[in-house]
Parts: C-alpha cells; sequence; structure tokens
C-alpha cells in the first residue's frame, strides 16, 4: 500500500445543482423523463467506479444527466460518465480535450505536483503487480495499473518501453493520516481510499531497492483509442473516487478489479466470480494471476523472464545486486566491517571513509575496475538513502508530538515575535500543508483550473538563510516537550546522512566518473 | 591306594596293640611327597624327619615341621594337638607357602624400620603396616598411625616441593590437602592461596593465547576479568577482550567467506540473509519501519529539516544519489535489463 493526505471532498451544494439541471437540463429532459429518474444498473455501477460506492447514487445521477446533455466540456471533466451518455445518445456536442491529462503525484520538494499524461502518447496501459514483501501488509503483494508515457508522440515502441522515468502508476490505496498504520483501522475501514498516481520509478524504487519485491508488468491488449479513452477516465476516477480501505474485503485487488469491470469491459467475462462470497474477497497475487491467463492481456510475453526483464515488462528485486556488490567487495578489501550487505551501515560514515583511506590497494582497485567502484558506490548510496530515511522517522517522530506547536507559538516560550513569524513561516505552516495535501477535483481538472490545486514550493525561499536555520535549531532543541535526546536523535541522523553524502563524493573522486544530470 | 601306604598303616595298628595302657601316645606323622625329609619338633625338640612316629606324653603338644627352603626362608607346618592317655593318633603334614624365617624376618623388620628412619616412604607404610600385624615388630596401633603420619607429611612436602616448582596438578593437591588436612595442617586459607595460583597459571596460558589471535581464549580472558579469576577484576580489560574477540571472530568469518567465494562462480545463486547486524541506524524501536507510511517517507519533510540540521546543497546532492540509486543496482547485476539501460542512457546524458 502507498498512502496520500486526506481531503475533503468538493462539492456544488444541491440547491446549485438542481438550478442547473433545471437551467441547462431542460430542452433535452422531456425526451429522457423516464431515465431521468431512475438510474439504470450501469449507470450505478459506472458511478461508484468513478466516484465510489457510497457516492450517493440519485444525487449523481440527476446532476450527470443534466450537465451531458447540456455542458460542452462535459466529457473532458467526466469521461466516464460521459461514455455512458455518448453510447445512449445522450451526449452534448463534444468540446476538444485539452492535450493533457492531469495526475497528482508526490514531489520532493512541493510535496505533491501536476503531471500531465497526453493519453495520445500512452501507448499502453499495464497491469502492474508488486510481489510479496516482508511486512503483514504485503502479504499477497499490491496491484495497480502502469501507464506507458512516450517520451514524444512519434516515438518508437522500445523508446516508449525505455522512457521508464515518465511512466505513471496508478493504484487504489488507503489514505493514512498518521506515521503508521493502524491495523484495526485498516480492517474496520477506518482509512479513506483514492487512486493514488506516483512516478514508476518512485513505485520501482519503493518495491525493487527499498523492499526487495520484483515487480511484474502485464501489458492489457488493447487498440490506441481504447488507451486513450482509459487514461482519460482513469484520471476521472482519480480526482474523485473515495471510498473505505479495508485489507481483507475493500483492499487494492478488490477495487482495482472492480474499477476494471467498468473501465476495460473486454475483462468483464476474466473478472466475473461464481459467488458472492467469492465477490467479497480478492487477493492482489490471485487477481494477477487469472488475468495473465486473460485473452485480452498478454501473459506469455511474461513467460521468459529474461527476455521480460529485457523488455520492460519484468523488475527482479534488486537484493541479490547488492550481495554481489558486497561480495565483490569483501574480495578486495583488506579490514572489511561485513559479511552480509547488510551489515554494511553498521559502521558510521567517517569511519568508512577512514577505513577506505587507509586501504591503499583498495584505492588503486577502485580506480582501475570500473565494475567495483560500481560496487562501492551501490553500497555506499544505498547506505545513504537508508540514512535518509532513518531520519525522515527520527524528524516524523519529533514533529508529530502536538505540544511542539503549541510551545512554538507560545510568547513566553518564543518571546522574540520575529522568531515566532519565522517558526510559522518555515516549519509550522509547511508543515501544516504536508498533511493536508491531496488532491482532489469535481472531475479532471482542465488547464485553467490548475492554480486552484496548489503546487510550488512548501518552504519560503528565504528560509534558506544561515541565520533562520540557527535560530530554528536552537529553539526546538530547547522547547520540545521530549528534551534534548529525541533532537540529538535527529540531529545525529543528519550529520550521518551528510557523512555519507560526503562518502559517495569521494568515491566518486577516485573512481570512474560517474556523471548525473542536475536537472530534477 | 599307595602300596606303602596300606603297609604303614597295618603297622601302625600292630603299634598300638602293643603298647602298654598306662604309657606314651604314639602321633604318626604322615607327610605328603612335598614333606618328606622335613625336621619334627615336638615342643621345640628335634625329633627326625618327616615321615615319622613320635611318642608323646598325654597333653597338649605342640608339633611342628619344618623344611628349610634356601638360606632364608622355610615352609611349615605347626599344629598343637592334644593326646590322650595311651592313644595313637594321625597327622597329615602339608608344608605352608614358603615364608621368612623367624630371623629373616626379623631381619627383614629391622630393614624397614632404619629405611623409614631414614625418610623412606614406601617403608614408613610398610612399617605401619607391620605394627599393625605384629610383624616382624611390635603390634602396636599407635606406632602404626604414627607412621602413617609421617608417610602422609613426607609425600606432602614432595607435592609442595612441585608445586612450588609449578606443576599444576600438585598445586590442586596441596589445596585438596589442606581442604582435609592430609600431611599438612587443615588450613582453608592455604587451600585458596594453592587455587590461586593454579587460576593465575591458567590465566597466563590464556592470555597467550589471546595475544595470538585464539578468539576462544579472548573470550575466555574477558570473562576472567569479570570474575577476577587469575587476574585481578577489570571491566575495561574484560570490555576490550570482548570487542578482540567479536573482532576476531569476524576476521575469521570474513576470511572463510572470501574462500567460500573464491571458489564460487560469480553467477551462483546467493541465499538471502536476515542481517542480525546491529546498525545504528536500525536501533529507532519507536517506529516499525515496515508500516512507515510511504507517503511521510516521500514528503519534503526533508526539506523542513534541511533548515535546522544539514546544509542546503545537501538536498540537491540526495536527489542525485537517489536518482542513480534506481538504476545502477540492475545495471550492476542485470546488464541487459531495461533498467540498465536507463542506467546507461542516463550515464551517458550525463557524459555529455
Amino acid at each position: 500500500m502507498s498512502a496520500a493526505r486526506p481531503v475533503g471532498r468538493a462539492r456544488a451544494p444541491w440547491h446549485r445543482r438542481l438550478a442547473a439541471a433545471l437551467a441547462l437540463g431542460c430542452a433535452t429532459a422531456g425526451a429522457a423523463t423516464a431515465e431521468a429518474d431512475t438510474p439504470p444498473p450501469a449507470f450505478a455501477a459506472l458511478h461508484a467506479v468513478a466516484r465510489g460506492p457510497a457516492a450517493p447514487l440519485a444525487d449523481g445521477w440527476r446532476e450527470h444527466h443534466a450537465r451531458a446533455a447540456a455542458e460542452p466540456g462535459y466529457a473532458c471533466r467526466h469521461p466516464l460518465h460521459a461514455r455512458w451518455f455518448a453510447d445512449r445518445g445522450l451526449l452534448a456536442d463534444r468540446a476538444p480535450c485539452p492535450a493533457g491529462v492531469p495526475f497528482a503525484v508526490p514531489h520532493a520538494e512541493h510535496g505533491s505536483a501536476l503531471r500531465w499524461v497526453d493519453p495520445a502518447q500512452v501507448r499502453a496501459v499495464h497491469l502492474l503487480f508488486g510481489g510479496r514483501g516482508d511486512g503483514w501488509a504485503s502479504r499477497f503483494g499490491h496491484v495497480a495499473l502502469r501507464l506507458v508515457v512516450c517520451p514524444r508522440a512519434t516515438a518508437s515502441e522500445r523508446e516508449c518501453d525505455e522512457n521508464l522515468r515518465e511512466h505513471l502508476v496508478l493504484g487504489f490505496v488507503a489514505v493514512v493520516d498518521g506515521l503508521e498504520i493502524d491495523p484495526l483501522r485498516g480492517l474496520a475501514g477506518g482509512y479513506t481510499a483514492t487512486l493514488a498516481a506516483q512516478d514508476f520509478m518512485q513505485a520501482y524504487r519503493e518495491y525493487a531497492i527499498h523492499e526487495f519485491r520484483e515487480i511484474r508488468s502485464l501489458p492489457l491488449a488493447l487498440p490506441p483509442a481504447r488507451v486513450q479513452q482509459l487514461v482519460r477516465e482513469l484520471g476521472e476516477v482519480h480526482w474523485q473516487y473515495a471510498d473505505e480501505y479495508r485489507f481483507l474485503t475493500n483492499n487494492c485487488a478488490t477495487m482495482l478489479r472492480n474499477a476494471l469491470r467498468v473501465l476495460v469491459p473486454e475483462l468483464a467475462a476474466d473478472l466475473a466470480e461464481p459467488t458472492d462470497e467469492a465477490d467479497a474477497v480478492v487477493r492482489p497475487d490471485l487477481l494477477y494471476e487469472r488475468l495473465r491467463g486473460a485473452a485480452t492481456t498478454a501473459g506469455a510475453r511474461l513467460a521468459d523472464e529474461a527476455q521480460a526483464e529485457r523488455d520492460g515488462l519484468y523488475f527482479s528485486s534488486t537484493r541479490p545486486f547488492f550481495e554481489q556488490a558486497a561480495d565483490a567487495l569483501l574480495l578486495a578489501m583488506r579490514e572489511p566491517w561485513f559479511v552480509r550487505f547488510e551489515q554494511y551501515a553498521a559502521l558510521p560514515a567517517p569511519q568508512r571513509l577512514a577505513r577506505w583511506q587507509a586501504d591503499a590497494p583498495l584505492q588503486r582497485q577502485l580506480g582501475a575496475n570500473a565494475r567495483l567502484q560500481q560496487a562501492q558506490m551501490m553500497l555506499e548510496q544505498w547506505t545513504v538513502v537508508q540514512t535518509a530515511r532513518a531520519l525522515m522517522t527520527q524528524a516524523a517522530l519529533y514533529f508529530d508530538d502536538p505540544r511542539l506547536a503549541a510551545r512554538l507559538q507560545d510568547a513566553e516560550a518564543v518571546p522574540d515575535a520575529g522568531l515566532r513569524a519565522l517558526i510559522a513561516d518555515c516549519l509550522l505552516q509547511p508543515m501544516q500543508r504536508l498533511r493536508s495535501r491531496a488532491p482532489r477535483h469535481a472531475g479532471v481538472p482542465q488547464p485553467g483550473d490548475a492554480p486552484a490545486l496548489g503546487g510550488g514550493p512548501l518552504v519560503p525561499a528565504q528560509c534558506q538563510a544561515a541565520l533562520p536555520r540557527q535560530a530554528l535549531a536552537d529553539t526546538l532543541a530547547r522547547l520540545h516537550p521530549a528534551g534534548r535526546e529525541r533532537w540529538q536523535q535527529v540531529v545525529r541522523a543528519a550529520e550521518e546522512l551528510a557523512a555519507g553524502i560526503d562518502n559517495v563524493a569521494w568515491l566518486r573522486a577516485r573512481g570512474a566518473p560517474v556523471q548525473l544530470s542536475a536537472s530534477r | 591306594m599307595n602300596p606303602n601306604k596300606s603297609r604303614a598303616a597295618a603297622a601302625a595298628s600292630l603299634l598300638v596293640l602293643a603298647l602298654p595302657a598306662w604309657a606314651d601316645s604314639v602321633i604318626r606323622l604322615r607327610c605328603d611327597d612335598d614333606a618328606d625329609g622335613a625336621l619334627v619338633y615336638v615342643n621345640e625338640q628335634p625329633r627326625g624327619q618327616c615321615p615319622a612316629d613320635v611318642t608323646v606324653p598325654p597333653g597338649t603338644v605342640r608339633l611342628r615341621v619344618v623344611k628349610p627352603v634356601g638360606s632364608s626362608q622355610e615352609r611349615v607346618w605347626e599344629k598343637s594337638v592334644l593326646v590322650s592317655d595311651g592313644t595313637a593318633t594321625r597327622q597329615e603334614v602339608v608344608l605352608s607357602a614358603p615364608r621368612l624365617t623367624a630371623a629373616a624376618a626379623q631381619a627383614a623388620a629391622k630393614a624397614v624400620q632404619d629405611a623409614a628412619a631414614r625418610g623412606d616412604i614406601r617403608a614408613m607404610d610398610e612399617l605401619a603396616s607391620r605394627h599393625d600385624r605384629g610383624d616382624g615388630v611390635a603390634q602396636d596401633a599407635a606406632l602404626a598411625a604414627q607412621w602413617r603420619a609421617r608417610a602422609e607429611a613426607a609425600r606432602a612436602a614432595q607435592t609442595e616441593a612441585k608445586a612450588n616448582a609449578g606443576d599444576a596438578t600438585a598445586m590442586l593437591e596441596m589445596a585438596s590437602r589442606h581442604d582435609e588436612g592430609k600431611g599438612v595442617p587443615r588450613d582453608a586459607a592455604a587451600a585458596a592461596g594453592w587455587r590461586a595460583k593454579v587460576e593465575a597459571q591458567k590465566a597466563q596460558k590464556v592470555l597467550a593465547d589471546a595475544q595470538r589471535g585464539d578468539a576462544a581464549a579472548m573470550k575466555d580472558l574477558a570473562s576472567r576479568f569479570d570474575k577476577g579469576l587469575g587476574v585481578p577484576v577489570d571491566a575495561a580489560q574484560a570490555a576490550r577482550w570482548r570487542r578482540e574477540a567479536a573482532d576476531s571472530e569476524r576476521r575469521k568469518a570474513n576470511a572463510d567467506r572470501r574462500a567460500e567465494l573464491l571458489k564460487k562462480k560469480q553467477d551462483t545463486k546467493i541465499s538471502v540473509f536476515i542481517s542480525d547486524w546491529p546498525g545504528w541506524i536500525t536501533k529507532d524501536k519507536d517506529v516499525n519501519s515496515t508500516t512507515m507510511t510511504l507517503g511521510f517517507l516521500y514528503s519534503p519533510l526533508f526539506t523542513v529539516l534541511e533548515l535546522v540540521t544539514t546544509a542546503p546543497s545537501k538536498s540537491t546532492d540526495l536527489y542525485r544519489i537517489n536518482k542513480e540509486l534506481d538504476s545502477l543496482p540492475a545495471a550492476f547485476g542485470k546488464p541487459d535489463s531495461m533498467m540498465a539501460t536507463l542506467h546507461r542512457r542516463e550515464q551517458d546524458a550525463g557524459a555529455r
């Protein structure tokens, strides 16, 4: 599972909707009066996929029925609903939709950023299966959808497949509003579920590198026009869907199966269940296995794992690669401090550097043996990333104390008004925006809606100066209710991270140069 | 039946018939082949050789038949017999195994006494036994005990000499002797002193082994420093040797692993290993990292933290490291994979 932040639903008051319906829908109401009063079952299923099963059906039916008939841009905002009306000749003349469909993805600096995806540049949609993990929440794996986004409209099939950094993953997840997942809430439906988006490489990083899980990507055999329609419809679900996430009876696989029944009718037969009981409980791994054998998927392409890995349809866990890297270093180092790669981080970064500096033969080998240099870089970088995650853990615990915010704004505790303002601008408000950022919109946002969705740096530029940083550090250390010890853990983790990053720089200087693009 | 013996029996019968009723009795001494020719004594008086018919007065007579063996030994048959008036009886003589003559026994006892007096421990033990039995010396329990005590003390002195020379077994024996008061005074402190010397000696050996790199010896030495066994109690030394033991074991594990790898091919499947190494970044028990919300991990909290902990440029470096790490493992382990292709493309773009 992955997580986002909870938000309320943006919805017009009912009286305005009724007025709109009356004003816009009267011209066509006569011909469809019977339909307008009673939501057909097919519409009900579609509406549940677009908005969630708990969304009021009758209201939605009246609203959409009226708007579909009268609003030119309706199909762009509600492509899934629009399909139903278009199939029955009830759709108003369609205005051309913008080229891109926005999806809100996590962003390192802004919390959330809009990724505009041109459906015409999506070559394929895959069913993505993240293999079983060690945690209890990932015992049966995870399923999602992967959009294979091409670099440009004229790109070749191979170029599209290789464009991994722009591929997108859409999956039903629980929106966790705390630091940890509460199993009881997860079982009882205490978390809201949405169709969240993330970069494919972000998903790969979490699964294959941090959790050592393999990933399988099963292409859906759909023609280009269907792929484009599917991308638009997924956009509507992404911005509106909300339901109660339940680990057993309404998990990522359940919701995805229900969505695919409507979004990809070609899969309906493969997704049918013989009984209500079977329908109620769906496991991600079993859903994947069933669809792998479906006629509307290209399961045969995953039969040869090695070829699938070359084609970007299978991504193996990276654990064996790290183990190989550790073994290569064991043979080259004079005084290794580890036997297995997980033990590599046992030695703090400055001491690792000291060991390298004292090992002249190792340094010579690093300069001459590119593979050894890669191995060393892998382990050091992995350790740096783990340190960053540990730092985040410490910091999350530190800032999670509500008494801290109160103290930081208390005039007695912080007499300097300027410092209190600095704390508010640079710490408290960014933290608050972190907790409240979650993408919601009435239908697919159009380009003019983008500014209202937020975005931009969380932390103002003026907060980067040295003086505010020191003042904030001193104040935090003094005022935290847990005392200095917890703060010292945060500082220690940050210092270790900085030292690890310096180690990476030292390795780069001594090995074969590994250049990276500086752009984000 | 031996024809000679039947003729002798007939003769004895006739002899009895010839004796007057109030005369001495007759004892016929019948000797086996071994005793043939042995000297016969009646009441210490010589009466010929075996076999013999001896006349004796009524009453108790002491019969003795002796056959010398060599110069200092003899074979003897002795018996006291109650003889009635005018009777004829027969005695079967069977000689004993050779034994010292009285004179020889006395000389032997003297030799033992002299040896014991000179400090011969075995002679002391034997003299004590002779005094128990009255064998060549006076039967005297007190003297026997005295000689036993002197023997034990002499043994203790020998053991002490060995112990002082460094014999650990002797040291332990001295401790035991002092516990029991065996050859030395009963003395708990002295016993403890000998045991301490044993531990000190062991500790020296363990130290030597530890200094040669023996991890088991290092652990033993650490334990000794904890408990003050053969060395002073010293927590710092104990900690030091415990660390040395851990390092030694780790080096050995590394060396074993190295040897194992050198035998294997690079593409051998490596089994999963769950680490039990206490890395410092995993020590926090407050949060179960496997359930930590990913959204929070991906949040720009780090950007906020940057303000108060590290230099601003570190976030850029961290971004680069994350980006490179995305594809580097696959490039290392699966060079023909799609992810490795991404890595090469990005490296080429960076190089340009």
